[in-house]
């Protein structure tokens, strides 16, 4: 019943509230394009006839918003107030969610109408000869971050509060943490696009060619204000809910510290994994265009002209997001040092490595397989170096390029992190080991097939074409490189299961312990036996009381010497 | 005795000693910033936005580009060589000499380049970029097409003798 009281109150008073929130924001930029108007006169502006509509609409929603509003919150909070279930009240998931729903769309809201506000803002101050922004532009903007930003506050104060009666754990963490976390995600992809969009126009700015005629160059004013703004107001949200969740992080006495948090470790992974695929992508797309434009040079047929175009978005997005990677990667190794990871944790960070290793190792192959092929055939066939292969060769060597580092880099660290591994590889290692595998089986299945089949049809009579070299060419590398992934990743499983059962045997016969753990949480005990269950030893938990444990520490020797003695 | 949960430390934060790199991303951010509104403000670095000669190759297709921009076809036609212009008729017979839903877009901005010059023949490249109106998410928002236009000297005059059609140049 109280779940069901708490729902209707709390789901209410969140829809009151966006309608109040919608006609308090048109009362207010009514109001203020009214003083606008009577300090300069506006093209085009409504007269109060017409305007009357408008107003009637937005005060009825800003006056009933704010009545339904007002009361069911009023209803909710006095349970929160007093009685004996205020501490369940305050602690309550639906309250929770309420609070947080409504700080993270507040926030949003603030996160757009800032880079609308602060984008106008910067297009008038350069100047907008074709009238597109003009003062007006900013009201609206501008009385929506007013009615959010109080609001917004309001929430905020309440969530302090509830914090100080009681320390917040479990499922509000968890929504406190999807809130920043989120918010957090969002306001970074906007500042590292904007940061994108500013470095392609700086670069077209310079690289504008002498023999040039530019038209229309306020087109370009008009992006470099959106845009700026739109970095200016991401890195600011960014930077403040990044801040807010490191001040978490250093909380570690707190009933559900930020180091144990999963949500985090998504959040990172998720940033991580996202930089890495724009940075790699583009920075293959301009290594690619170069490596183009020098191949061609050596056959004659360069087009450098077209160059500076094609590394104009790519360079960009390779930098932004490229720094973005950096420094999330640099958290990460900092947080890896840390005594402990819980095994969510350490999965979450085990699945981005082999996702990466196994992107890389796939773009590592592909990528040496068609180079080596595409090297044979222009030496082959010298006469046949055309441009289309000029660029097969150019698109092949980028990719290996791109992967080998890719795939090398994660590999390295997932391999000495699983020779110290007791008791078996993770599960998603073990995964990857055979998706490498059945990969390389199956390139070497269809690569024979298709090497059987061109000979087949050369021995019945059909004449044999340059076309047929390549392709016998490409087959056959491929078959090479799947034979050496073949060859490794199955010297690397069995080597795994070699390990697994040295190990297994070995906890048996070497290291029997008796250990006296004094846990501060019950959750602390139960991660500390999970990380020795995975590692291959057995434990039994045994629960003692104080008398209990006095007198096995007198039976046994050196039990008694005090912590870290055990 | 082993303790755990007791003595867990933040994750390299280093309480009270301020994170370089990230004050490094905040301060960059805003410098960039800067650097980009200088850089569309200085009209050094925006490109010449003066009207070219219009005897020279740039000038000829700046002069076609913006009477296909404008709609103007009879205008533009005048800016072909005689063989464009009798396919230009041949393909639009029929057709009144206008192009009708042809429009502005002041959300493009167009370089006309010169990419080479002979004494009778010439190549000019048209790019045009296309701002989205709003950033968009892993994008920088910029929309690029080029067209090379060919041109040749008709009686010792620059004529534009490819694209034929004036279309191709007016979005």
């Amino acid at each position: 019943m109280i779940v069901a009281r708490r729902v209707y109150l709390l789901l209410t008073a969140f829809i009151a509230l966006g309608v109040a929130v919608t006609g308090l924001v048109g009362l207010l930029a009514f109001a203020a394009r009214r003083v606008l108007d009577s300090v300069m006169p506006l093209a085009g502006q409504i007269t109060w006839e017409d305007a009357r509509g408008e107003v009637a609409q937005a005060s009825a929603q800003a006056l009933v918003g704010i009545i339904v509003w007002g009361f069911h919150l009023r209803l909710a909070w006095r349970l929160a107030a007093r009685g004996e279930r205020a501490a369940e009240e305050r602690t309550s998931l639906l309250r929770k969610l309420y609070l947080y729903a409504v700080l993270l769309v507040g926030a949003l809201i603030a996160l757009v109408n800032g880079i609308d506000l602060v984008g106008n803002t910067i297009a008038l101050g350069i100047g907008d000869a074709a009238g597109r922004v003009t003062p007006v532009s900013l009201i609206d903007p501008l009385a929506l971050l007013g009615v959010v930003a109080i609001l917004w506050l309001y929430h905020l104060r309440v969530i302090r509060k509830d914090r100080m009666v009681i320390e917040e754990a479990a499922a509000g963490a968890t929504l406190r943490r999807w809130y920043l976390y989120g918010f957090s995600f969002v306001a970074l992809m906007f500042a590292a696009t904007a940061a994108t969009a500013l470095l392609e126009t700086i670069w077209e700015s310079v690289t504008v060619p002498l023999a040039s005629t530019v038209m229309e160059p306020v087109a370009q004013t008009f992006a470099i204000a959106r845009a700026a703004a739109t970095l200016g107001v991401g890195i600011a949200g960014w930077a403040i809910s990044w801040r807010a969740a490191r001040a978490w992080l250093d909380r570690t006495q707190a009933a559900d510290p930020e180091t144990s948090s999963v949500l985090r470790k998504v959040y990172l992974y998720l940033v991580l994994g996202v930089g890495a695929t724009v940075t790699v992508w583009n920075a293959g797309r301009a290594l690619d265009a170069l490596l183009r434009a020098t191949l061609r040079q050596a056959v004659g047929t360069a087009d450098w002209a077209s160059l500076t175009p094609r590394l104009s978005e790519a360079l960009p997005l390779a930098i932004a997001f490229g720094l973005m990677w950096l420094y999330h990667g640099r958290v990460v190794r900092r947080e890896a040092a840390l005594a402990r990871e819980h095994d969510e944790q350490a999965a979450i960070r085990l699945q981005y490595g082999y996702l990466v290793s196994l992107i890389g190792g796939v773009a590592f192959g592909v990528g040496a397989a068609g180079s080596l092929a595409a090297l044979l055939d222009v030496l082959i066939q010298p006469g046949q170096s055309t441009e289309a292969e000029i660029d097969r060769l150019s698109t092949h060597l980028t990719i290996f390029i791109v992967g080998l580092p890719l795939w090398a880099n994660q590999w390295r660290h997932l391999q000495r992190e699983a020779v110290t591994l007791r008791g078996g590889s993770p599960v998603v290692r073990r995964v990857y080991l055979f998706i490498a595998l059945g990969a390389s089986v199956l390139t070497l299945l269809f690569s024979g097939v298709f090497a059987l089949y061109l000979a087949i049809r050369g021995a019945l009579g059909d004449p044999w074409s340059n076309a047929n070299t390549t392709d016998i060419l490409l087959a056959g590398c491929s078959a090479a490189v799947a034979s050496l992934f073949l060859a490794y990743h199955l010297g690397v499983l069995r080597r795994d299961y070699a390990r697994q059962s040295d190990t297994s045997g070995a906890v048996q016969e070497r290291i029997q312990a008796v250990a006296f753990v004094r846990a501060v949480r019950p959750d602390d005990l139960r991660q500390w036996t999970r990380r020795l269950e995975r590692s291959g030893g057995a434990v039994r938990v045994v629960p003692l009381d104080a008398a209990r444990l006095a007198a096995l520490e007198d039976q046994v020797p050196g039990a008694a010497e005090g912590p870290g003695a055990a | 005795m082993v303790s755990v949960g007791a003595d867990a430390t933040s994750a390299g934060a280093e309480p009270g000693r301020a994170d370089r790199f990230f004050l490094a991303i905040v301060v960059g951010a805003f410098a960039l910033i800067v650097v980009s509104v200088a850089a569309v403000a200085a009209p050094g670095l925006r490109g010449a936005t003066t009207p070219p000669d219009p005897a020279s190759p740039v000038g000829v297709v700046h002069g076609f580009t913006t009477a296909a921009r404008a709609g103007d076809l009879p205008l533009a036609r005048s800016y072909l060589s005689r063989a464009a212009q009798g396919e230009l008729d041949r393909a639009r017979s029929g057709e009144k000499l206008s192009i009708v839903d042809a429009r502005r877009d002041s959300e493009q901005r167009v370089v006309v380049t010169l990419v080479s010059e002979s004494p009778d023949q010439a190549l000019v490249r048209v790019t045009f970029t296309t701002y989205s109106a709003r950033v968009d998410l892993f994008s920088s928002g910029a929309w690029h097409r080029s067209v090379d236009v060919r041109l040749i000297r008709e009686a010792e005059i620059w004529r534009i003798a490819w694209p034929i059609d004036p279309m191709s140049l007016a979005y």
